[in-house]
């Protein structure tokens, strides 16, 4: 008797075996493949670029930085050489942020979006402030090599 | 008392209220863009409408419309309110939606209006306005494509500041606020009318594009310049000052504040700042640590003090200082290095308290100058070195229709509202106001029970004053005898008079007279709350009051009740009277060792070549201040200390008020507040002070001195003096032919302006004036380079020629670095007192 079940339990174990040998894997190889994640996704901060010009669409109005919930942003402007208001830095410390999307919301020029980057592991805390430039390109991202 | 109705509940208000006032008293708020509690009400923007039911339905302006006998008002009706929207929308036509980019953003009435109201979308259309934006003017950004056409900056230029710089242009969708030609601002900068703009037109330039409003930690403090001591509110961002702004507080300010208040704190921030201990080695300042630089101090003390003794050693503070720190300075002085040399300002700045004090028991007031119905400006070319006291004169003359009696060496700005200009040689303010005096005891035009029952003195003083007939009055001071006795009726006959004297001009060391000379015309007319004594600097009442005087300790205490001191204090003191500055510079200077906190004689006393010399012969200079001044370049030991906005503590203004400073932000460097400098200095000294913060200090200060916080008015017994007018003027010759007049400057004041850029942008260059006849006949053009030489020195200066100045007299306003006081000669002693002159001068082609 329980030869006959065990052989039955066993056969069924194997045909799930099989069964999940030839269907597509749910995991990833990470990091040498990563996930595509879908457009409405919340990742890291990004400052727009215009499209025309190539510089960034932001014109320092602070009203991100106001809504933040968490206070990760920080902006600081100057009078440009043609008395127009500069940007002088734009900061978001990428380790406060909690990915709300306000400061999008906030934002009248469009000019801050959340991307869909989502790997933000650094060695050293400070990597965590973004600067103007890493949030208008993009954060370089160091992978591990043998 | 009048009885109407708003919004369903009574009020009783009184006659000659606005409905806006009523509503106001309840709580109720109505919006309004074009009014201001301190101007005229014009009713030009009409979003203060309100519905009136009763007695004849309608809607009317809030702000423009007086109450009356039984009204009912509803405040908020949605007629109301459709109202206001639509004048949103139709204000919003032209109106540049650059919010993101404004400086205004945060504090703009227009924008707060059309959120609450709702304006998210526009009936109307058309051309947005498109005018060049006056990028050129220095301090103030012109943008008009924001104006709303509220005229508020029109009118408090004109009503209260009495410049009337710009006015409407062009009619209908033209219409702007201009200067003719649509030329740059060229006017006092005093930031009025970028204060009271409801919108982001004009905005300040050093505040411009850095930051938004609400983003400001806001820090309620005093202004440290003039002895006025505005309230004030700084806007700070990351430790750094972008922002003042006159504080709506009970203040004498009353929200207004002069160019020096709104733009002059830059200096706080300047590069120059000392930010660490110097130390003179092997002939060169190097930065030392603090440790090191006190120890060498207090070694160096220590040793003047044992081998010559402590009256060897000297300190002059500064009326800069807060009353904590004058009190500490005063007392290590005194009970640390043990002696009585101790003075501040060159020594002068306090005799025209003391004769106030003495004879009036108050230090005068300014609160009911914009009341009175005649004022007297004696000396007192307000709109440079008080403006926010010449408000007050502007108001009570413009609009309160106050006689206005300008007594002045040389014409001023106030001269073309005054009933009288009285133009008298320099010098001889005494005589005119003698000679005031004996018209009003001629006349009987005096307040004989007033005399009598609250003053002393009356028939000496009269016995005086009898001399200076109209004739003699003619004689010295060159006013014709029908004017001074018309100015003298003119006094006598007004109900609220006024006098106004400001401190420190020459001759120095006559300030005592002169005021006493004004306290007799005030008194006997009966008037004794009507005097304002304007000093100089924001604390020079306090450095007195606190006893940085050589004959005097805190509260003006004689040097013989030091015993109660010296109880507190816990070490004897010295009995004999110190050295005053004026001694201490003197050619017989016994000083060996000098501790300057704030104060730079080579700016401040006259003759710096004897100034330097003595300077130079000390075995030990200690320079205690914000920058590296002429004389702390000189100094053996030099420490950095924090500027007003840096420390806390008290000032005390020249109606004697005590007003707080609050810090503002942390000390640059290593640079540390007065007080713990002294503190810690007097410990290492051996004389034990241990204070936690300015507010113990003050606690002892009240201690000792009861009355710290001084009378307000007049209490009763008043003192009539009588005052010669002495011949203040030097020889008249060939070779110095022109009299000498100092005046002052709206932009600068002591030797702190000259570090701030934002006011030497406007006002970069010393000058010297003088009239287009003396001019002529000395063959020198206007714009060029002049020497001005007198029997003591010489100074090179650019000369502004002009109309309004009298013949032979020539005018150097107090810009840094004018060489003014090269120019000066030392007071003289003679019979126990230092005694001024006013000095003659050559003009010469550079
Ligand atoms: S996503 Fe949210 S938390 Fe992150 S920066 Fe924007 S507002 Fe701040
Ligand atoms: S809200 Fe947009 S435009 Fe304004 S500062 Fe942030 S990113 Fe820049
Ligand atoms: S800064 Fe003062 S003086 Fe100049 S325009 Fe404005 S209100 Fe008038
Ligand atoms: S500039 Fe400002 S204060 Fe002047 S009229 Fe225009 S909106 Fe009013
Ligand atoms: S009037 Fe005097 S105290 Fe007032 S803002 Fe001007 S300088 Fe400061
Ligand atoms: S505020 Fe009353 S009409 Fe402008």
């Amino acid at each position: 008797m329980f030869l006959v079940t065990d052989t039955y339990h066993f056969c069924r174990g194997l045909a799930q075996i099989f069964y999940h040998l030839f269907t597509p894997s749910v995991t990833l190889q990470y990091p040498a493949k990563r996930w595509e994640m879908p457009e409405r996704w919340r990742g890291v901060v990004r400052l727009v670029l215009d499209e025309k010009t190539g510089k960034g669409k932001c014109v320092g109005c602070y009203l991100c930085a106001r809504m933040c919930p968490a206070q990760a942003i920080e902006i600081n402007t100057i009078e440009g050489p043609d008395h127009e208001k500069q940007v002088e830095s734009f900061e978001v410390d990428i380790s406060r942020c909690i990915f709300c999307g306000l400061c999008t919301e906030a934002c009248p020029k469009g000019a801050i979006t959340l991307s869909r980057d989502y790997e933000l592991a650094v060695y050293d805390r400070s990597g965590m402030v973004y600067e103007q430039e890493v949030l208008q390109q993009g954060p370089v991202i160091k992978r591990y090599t043998k | 008392m009048i009885t109407l109705t708003i919004d369903g509940r009574e009020i009783q208000v009184e006659e000659g209220a606005t409905i806006l006032q009523a509503a106001e008293k309840m709580g109720i708020r109505i919006p309004t863009l074009c009014h201001d509690r301190r101007l005229l009400p014009v009713g030009a923007c009409r979003i203060c409408l309100v519905e009136v039911e009763n007695p004849r339905p309608g809607l009317v302006p809030a702000c423009a419309t007086l109450v009356a006998e039984g009204l009912v008002i509803k405040t908020a009706t949605d007629k109301v309110k459709k109202v206001r929207k639509t004048i949103l929308e139709l204000l919003l036509i032209n109106h540049p939606l650059d919010c993101p980019v404004c400086d205004k953003a945060g504090e703009c009435s227009l924008q707060d209006l059309t959120y609450e109201y709702g304006v998210s979308e526009n009936r109307f259309s058309g051309k947005k306005a498109a005018l060049r934006i006056d990028v050129v003017s220095p301090l103030i950004e012109r943008n008009l494509n924001r104006c709303i056409l509220c005229g508020k900056c029109v009118r408090i230029c004109d009503e209260l500041m009495d410049v009337a710089e710009t006015g409407f242009i062009g009619r209908g969708y033209e219409a702007r606020v201009g200067t003719d030609f649509d030329r740059p601002l060229d006017c006092e900068f005093c930031g009025q009318c970028l204060d009271i703009c409801p919108v982001g037109a004009l905005t300040s330039r050093l505040f411009k594009h850095r930051g938004r409003v609400w983003e400001l930690e806001k820090v309620e403090t005093t202004c440290a310049y003039c002895g006025l001591g505005c309230a004030f509110t700084l806007g700070v961002k990351r430790g750094k000052i972008l922002k003042a702004r006159g504080a709506d507080s009970s203040s004498i300010n009353d929200e207004n504040l002069c160019v020096r208040g709104h733009f002059g704190w830059g200096y706080i921030h300047h590069p120059e700042r000392l930010t660490k201990p110097l130390l003179k080695k092997e002939g060169r300042l190097v930065a030392v640590s603090w440790k090191e630089a006190l120890h060498e101090a207090v070694r160096r003390f220590r040793q003047i003090k044992e081998k010559v003794g402590p009256d060897a050693l000297a300190g002059i503070g500064s009326p800069r200082l807060t009353n904590e720190e004058v009190y500490l300075f005063q007392r290590f002085i005194r009970a640390g290095l043990g002696t009585n040399n101790i003075d501040h300002a060159g020594g002068y700045g306090h005799a025209g308290l003391s004769a106030l004090k003495d004879s009036l028991g108050y230090p005068g007031t300014v609160k009911n100058l914009q009341d009175s119905d005649c004022i007297l400006l004696l000396r007192s070319d307000l709109s440079e070195t008080h403006p926010v006291a010449g408000i007050k004169v502007n108001l009570a003359v413009k609009r309160g229709r106050a006689a206005l009696i300008v007594a002045n060496p040389y014409p001023i700005k106030f001269s073309r509202h005054a009933k009288q200009s009285l133009i008298y040689r320099p010098g001889n303010e005494i005589a005119l106001l003698n000679g005031m005096v004996r018209v009003m005891i001629e006349e009987n035009l005096i307040n004989r029970e007033f005399v009598n029952t609250s003053t002393s003195g009356f028939d000496a003083m009269s016995k005086v004053a009898a001399a200076y007939t109209p004739d003699k009055v003619k004689e010295l001071t060159g006013v014709e005898p029908a004017a001074v006795i018309e100015a003298a009726r003119t006094y006598a006959r007004a109900e609220r008079p006024a006098i106004v004297i400001s401190a420190g001009y020459a001759p120095l060391g006559e300030d005592d007279r002169l005021v006493q000379a004004a306290i007799n015309l005030a008194l006997i007319t009966g008037n004794p709350e009507g005097i304002a004594y304007l000093v100089e600097r924001n604390n020079s009442s306090g450095a007195f009051w606190m006893g940085a005087v050589p004959s005097l300790l805190p509260g003006r205490q004689p040097l013989k009740n030091k015993g109660e001191f010296e109880e507190v204090w816990g070490a004897a003191l010295p009995g004999k009277e110190g050295m005053s500055a004026l001694d201490i510079f003197n050619e017989q200077s016994v000083i060996r060792g000098l501790y300057l906190v704030g104060e730079n004689p080579l700016a401040a006393c006259p003759d710096p070549v004897r100034t330097r010399q003595v300077l130079e012969e000390l075995e030990l200079l200690v320079v205690q201040d914000l920058f590296l001044t002429e004389v702390a370049a000189m100094a053996d030991i030099v420490f950095p200390a924090a500027g007003f906005a840096e420390k806390e503590g008290t000032y005390t203004n020249t109606e004697g008020r005590v007003q707080e400073i609050k810090p503002a932000l942390t000390p640059v460097g290593e640079a540390r507040p007065d007080l713990d400098i002294i503190s810690e200095l007097s410990r290492l000294m051996g004389h034990e002070m241990s204070y936690s913060s300015a507010a113990e200090v003050r606690a002892e200060i009240k201690k000792l001195v009861p009355d710290f916080e001084q009378a307000k008015a007049f209490e009763g017994k008043g003192k009539l003096v009588g005052i010669e007018q002495r011949d203040v003027v030097e020889e008249i010759s060939k070779d110095y032919p022109l009299i000498l007049m100092d005046g002052g400057l709206r932009f600068h004041s002591g030797s702190l302006s000259r570090y701030s850029s934002a006011l030497t942008g406007v006002s970069p260059e010393a000058r010297v004036e003088m009239s287009s006849l003396d001019a002529k006949s000395n063959e020198i053009e206007g714009g060029r380079q002049v020497k001005v030489r007198s029997r003591y020195g010489e100074t090179l200066l650019q000369v502004a020629v002009n109309d309004r100045l009298p013949q032979g007299r020539v005018l150097i306003r107090r810009y840094p670095k004018s060489g003014l006081m090269n120019l000066l000669p030392q007071p003289e002693f003679k019979d126990g007192r230092y005694e001024g002159k006013i000095c003659t001068v050559k003009v010469v082609k550079a």
